[in-house]
């Protein structure tokens, strides 16, 4: 009972890495327009301040 | 960050009421909608539509995550699983303007999020093949008020800091008043949830002594850290004159460092426990801030990015050992109660730590402005 507590199935670990790529995925869309505002701002001409 | 600020407190009952591959595949869809929108729109407005059904899809995804930890790992492998969902959470923001920077520098900003979209897609077609189901669902009632109260509440307060934090600062009357319209909705917010008997968002978990000490501390920290992030490129830029590619690389080492670090301190949290993890890491943290006063313009970029360096190596070890010991506190039943409140925390951290400095920056620079035309 005690070794089965221990274990993580690979089944939950396939879960948990799918969950992880998930969060990562969409993390790295949070900060990616950061540098990207400039060109996207010349390119609909809107102030910095619409853009944020 | 405002939308994800939002939805986060209401995923603690879209986590009991559906089941976790459902939310995660409407989570990720959602992303890959908005990432669609953005990658194709015409203007300016579906621009923002679009990153506002990303943000939603990623408010969904993001709690899932603590949560099936909780369910899934045993309390002995903790430490190191949340390690690494740590060091997710820290290295994805980091490595986002790194790798905008560098597709700029050959394509348009569209093809930011044409790759957006094409790992949204794969992470779909993962999930919906390999994603088994392994949350139970109760029929909860979604209590309207609620939601309205924690959407006004929530909504206020990162809006009234982000705006703080912009060239107005705390002299906006719109500020104060959406903070304290923010505030007195989480009150009435709160008051509601501990009348209720299934309450949308159960408040059981501040019962805990080491679990509310935990989350103020990893609140404290947070803000540190999301400062820091935003400070330093600022000061690179701003101080001493660097394009945005190059900090983006200056930064690199630093969240490397942070990631690592995470992964060290989560497997040694479950050898020797938390204490000399945190209290190290925050001492190492209090010192560098502490140095981080006296650079100017004329400390070298090498000194900043030590002192940068060490910075996270406090940080990566006291932070995932101080989320890990908060999480272990929760009872079974208070397991989605618990990370949304987590999750939430982390938000605000996010959206005040940030303005905080920045409006702390702007009105340092303005006396400074007044001083040198006197």
């Amino acid at each position: 009972m005690r070794q089965l507590e221990e274990k993580i199935s690979s089944q939950n670990k396939l879960i948990l890495m799918i969950l992880i790529l998930g969060n990562f995925v969409s993390l790295i869309s949070e900060t990616v327009m950061n540098v990207a505002l400039p060109s996207i701002i010349s390119e609909f001409s809107v102030s910095t301040s619409t853009a944020q | 960050m405002l939308v994800i600020g939002i939805s986060i407190p209401v995923s603690a009952f879209l986590i009991q009421r559906f089941t976790l591959r459902q939310l995660f595949i409407t989570g990720i869809s959602f992303f890959s909608i908005g990432s669609l929108i953005a990658f194709i729109t015409p203007a300016f407005s579906l621009l923002l539509i679009g990153r506002i059904i990303q943000a939603l899809g990623t408010g969904m995804i993001m709690p899932l995550i603590m949560n099936v930890v909780l369910l899934v790992v045993p309390v002995s492998k903790r430490g190191t699983m949340m390690g690494l969902v740590t060091v997710v959470i820290m290295l994805a923001p980091a490595l986002g303007p790194v790798v905008s920077g560098f597709i700029l520098q050959y394509y348009s900003w569209r093809t930011i999020f044409l790759i957006l979209l094409a790992l949204g897609l794969i992470v779909l077609l993962i999930a919906s093949f390999k994603l088994r189901n392994i949350t139970e669902t109760k029929k909860v009632k979604i209590h309207i008020p609620s939601i309205i109260l924690s959407t006004i509440g929530f909504g206020g307060l990162v809006y009234g800091f982000s705006t703080a934090g912009k060239e107005a600062g705390w002299g906006n009357p719109i500020v104060w008043v959406s903070l304290a319209i923010g505030i007195v909705a989480l009150i009435l917010f709160v008051r509601q949830q501990n009348k209720m008997d299934s309450p949308m968002l159960n408040m059981k978990p501040f019962t805990l002594p080491v679990f509310s000490k935990s989350t103020l501390l990893m609140f404290f920290t947070m803000m540190i850290l999301f400062a820091m992030m935003l400070i330093l490129p600022l000061y690179f830029q701003m101080a001493l004159n660097m394009s945005p590619m190059e900090t983006g690389l200056l930064m690199l080492p630093g969240s490397l460092i942070l990631a690592f670090m995470g992964l060290v301190a989560g497997k040694l949290f479950d050898k020797i426990g938390f204490k000399p993890l945190v209290l190290s890491g925050l001492v190492i943290v209090t010192i560098v801030v502490c140095l981080f006063t006296t650079i100017s313009t004329e400390t070298t970029i090498t000194t900043a990015m030590i002192l940068y360096a060490i910075f996270t190596i406090g940080a990566g070890l006291a932070l995932g050992p101080i989320m890990t010991l908060a999480l272990n506190q929760l009872p079974k039943p208070l397991y989605a109660h618990g990370s949304a409140i987590f999750n939430t925390f982390n938000q605000i951290a996010g959206a005040i730590g940030p303005a905080l400095y920045t409006s702390i920056m702007t009105m340092a620079s303005q006396r400074f402005i007044q001083a040198s035309n006197e």
